[in-house]
């Protein structure tokens, strides 16, 4: 091996061992490194090497780069010890561990609105979902969309199920899930919206968690109204649906 | 001015996108080359009822895009206190948010978080909850590497992880002298 291609293989192996973190790049002495590189004659070198001599210049620039990086994050306090914190991890328990979670947790405060407008946005969503279902083949089978009236249906629908609960209850409270009935997607849906528009009222009984309706007669209009959100997704914002 | 603020305040409290808060550019766009001023009057409103507008540093690429959101004083959240997660739970983002931080490139094996997390916790538990963090975004997977997810950078005071560190090995410390005093 001549000693350019010494010199490359060098530089090339540094530079993937810090890509991989397996060495500080601090630890790195780039000015020998830029020192060797340039004593190689370029315009001299046959074309095997030429390919190794861009490699190599390409491995440089990313020790300088994770440098910058890393002084950067030593910095702004972000870069930590690691022996510090294998000691520390080692040192504490679970409890102490979790407490130092819980005091650095400070949740950004969101306001998360919801509508009428979004609400059939999300009817309208999940109506065009297309629902597959998996056969022995593991090929899937379209079996359609959801049958849930979109927009133009849904006043009609709203007005049909107000006076069907409103009859069949005698405007006496009656059990959520007892509403759902086989269609359960699209009574939830109208349960929510009535609700929102003041024909329906809701409430939670805290400590069993029943959920009961009650159908008025009358629309009522609340003082301070509040949204009924269906839940599309369950997670936070970072999660998947 | 007035408008401003009110725009200010709809932009990094009403949630947008897939996060909260909001990115420079959108401030550019709707208040102006002078947002910060908007935003120093905004903070001034805020700090009043206990909150705070927060700047996180977030790489996206080679990029590193500057992310406003409004938290609550750290006095304030101490002092109400809480938690989210459960303590075996917590202990394992404690772990693998430190192992981070304390690495060349801000990504750890995870193999390496599931070793030490292995002496705390038994291995099913450690991996329930490193999926849980990954689901939620707390971490992301890159390739075997484990990296910190948005919501870490969000949610969670990396800056003051360093000081936390410390001051719960001075608590041990602490605790470990005054046990060989008491066996001496």
């Amino acid at each position: 091996m001549n000693r350019e291609s010494e010199v490359y293989g060098r530089i090339k192996s540094l530079s993937k061992m810090v890509v991989n973190g397996d060495v500080d790049p601090l630890n790195i002495d780039i000015s020998t490194l830029v020192e060797l590189f340039s004593k190689i004659d370029v315009e001299r070198l046959p074309m095997e090497l030429f390919m190794e001599d861009v490699d190599a210049l390409n491995g440089l620039s990313l020790v300088l780069h994770y440098q910058k990086e890393t002084i950067k994050r030593y910095l702004e306090g972000l870069k930590i010890d690691e022996m510090l914190v294998k000691t520390a991890i080692l040192s504490l328990d679970i409890e102490a561990l979790a407490s130092i979670v819980n005091r650095l947790y400070r949740p950004p405060i969101d306001v998360s609105s919801i509508d009428n407008e979004y609400i059939l946005e999300s009817l309208l969503h999940f109506k065009n979902i297309e629902r597959l279902r998996f056969e022995f083949t593991d090929k899937p089978v379209e079996i359609g969309s959801v049958d849930v009236p979109v927009e133009e249906d849904i006043r009609r629908e709203m007005e049909a199920f107000h006076r069907r609960v409103l009859e069949e209850s005698g405007g006496e409270w009656v059990r959520y899930e007892d509403l759902l009935g086989d269609k359960p997607i699209l009574n939830s849906y109208l349960i929510s919206l009535l609700a929102s528009e003041g024909y329906f009222i809701i409430k939670v009984d805290r400590m069993s968690g029943d959920i009961f309706v009650k159908a008025l007669a009358e629309r009522r209009e609340f003082v301070n109204p509040v949204s009924i959100p269906i839940v599309v997704s369950r997670g936070g914002y970072g999660e998947e649906d | 001015m007035e408008r401003k603020i009110k725009r200010a305040a709809y932009l990094l409290l009403v949630r947008r996108h897939n996060y909260p808060g909001v990115r420079e550019w959108e401030l550019e766009k709707y208040l102006g080359r002078n947002y910060m001023e908007v935003l120093d009057k905004l903070g001034d409103i805020l700090s009043k009822i206990g909150l705070e507008i927060k700047v996180v540093n977030i790489r996206e690429g080679d990029r590193e895009i500057k992310h406003f959101i409004v938290v609550p004083e750290r006095r304030v959240r101490e002092e109400v206190g809480g938690s989210i997660f459960r303590s075996d739970e917590a202990a394992v983002l404690a772990i693998a948010v430190s192992l981070i931080i304390s690495s060349e490139n801000m990504r750890v094996p995870r193999g390496e978080i599931i070793e030490l997390a292995k002496t705390k916790l038994p291995e099913y538990r450690v991996e329930r909850a490193l999926n849980k963090f990954l689901r939620l975004k707390y971490l992301v997977e890159d390739g075997e590497y484990i990296k910190l997810g948005l919501r870490s950078y969000l949610e969670l005071d990396i800056d003051m992880l360093f000081q936390q560190f410390t001051s719960s090995l001075r608590g041990v410390e602490t605790v470990s002298h005054g046990e060989d005093q008491e066996e001496s």
